[in-house]
């Protein structure tokens, strides 16, 4: 990554983590310990609001986000330079570039952090629901040998509220799936996935009183 | 390694023999016509599959070309030709 990027990302990341900080008071629950958040991660997160990838930023505060994001955030030249330039990842969704599964592959093979919302899209109107998952991110997790940590945003009710995530353990979908999987595992894999997430969002929901 | 096009049909039907789910398709009638969705019954997920398989075996890359590109076996085995007759 070209250290000018890096540099502002690190600029736009150090002069807003304060407030956001102050504004969100992040609380990060960990149901079954706090995974290793070092090296390459691929993090599959539930999608409620487009400033999902600022909030999940709150819970991995050392590390630098390549989030993915669709090509219409890129539609002009002053857009398309702001994300890039906070590491976005663009994808085509209707015409699918293998560049661009590539490039996550390769961001992960370089130790990062990707970001990645399964679900395809910003799901506003579904309440809680978690929508299925595109098996498209059990791929990128099996080539790039990357662990996938299950991350789940809560929906704020109230601006004032604190922001909690909970955090599931990092899953290996190498390991998982062997070296040259069918289709049907890839697919139960992207199901297990889901499930997980579904797995941290009742846990939340279970221990609310305890949590706010 | 220069290939000829029967060479890469068939090393394209030993790599969809591995990716594919079972009995999917006979493989050995596998034509240039056929498209990967409608024909060969592969999801979006799926053709992105064959495709990381077909890297792999014919040590590859496709990296300029989407997915509304590749929509038959026939484009397919156009974009491998092209690439390993470099």
């Amino acid at each position: 990554m070209n250290p000018f990027y890096n540099f502002c990302y690190d600029f736009i990341y150090i002069t807003g983590v304060l407030p956001a900080l102050v504004w969100l008071r992040p609380k990060i629950h960990y149901p079954f310990g706090k995974p290793c958040k070092k090296g390459a991660l691929l993090v599959l997160a539930n999608h409620h609001t487009n400033i999902d990838p600022i909030l999940i930023q709150l819970a991995f505060p050392f590390r630098r986000l390549n989030s993915i994001a669709t090509k219409d955030l890129f539609d002009t030249p002053a857009k398309a330079r702001f994300f890039e330039l906070v590491h976005c990842i663009k994808i085509d969704k209707e015409n699918f570039s293998l560049s661009s599964f590539h490039e996550i592959v390769q961001r992960l093979e370089q130790k990062k952090l990707v970001l990645i919302f399964p679900e395809g899209g910003v799901h506003t109107q579904s309440g809680n629901d978690i929508k299925t998952f595109k098996s498209g991110v059990v791929l990128m997790a099996h080539r790039s040998g990357a662990p996938v940590i299950p991350l789940y945003v809560v929906k704020k009710q109230k601006w004032y509220q604190r922001q909690h995530f909970v955090m599931g353990q990092a899953i290996d979908v190498k390991t998982i799936l062997g070296k040259i999987p069918t289709m049907d595992a890839i697919d139960a894999t992207s199901n297990l996935l889901r499930d997980k997430e579904i797995e941290l969002r009742t846990y939340y929901e279970n221990n609310r009183k305890g949590a706010s | 390694m220069a290939m000829s096009r029967n060479e890469i049909t068939q090393k394209l039907v030993d790599v969809m023999a591995l990716t594919m789910p079972e009995n999917a398709i006979d493989l050995n009638n596998l034509r240039e016509d056929m498209s990967l969705v409608g024909d060969l019954g592969l999801s979006s997920v799926g053709v992105l599959y064959n495709v990381i398989a077909i890297e792999e075996f014919f040590n590859i890359r496709f990296d300029d070309v989407g997915f509304a590109d590749l929509k038959t076996v026939g484009e397919v085995i156009n974009y491998i030709e092209q690439k390993v007759n470099v």
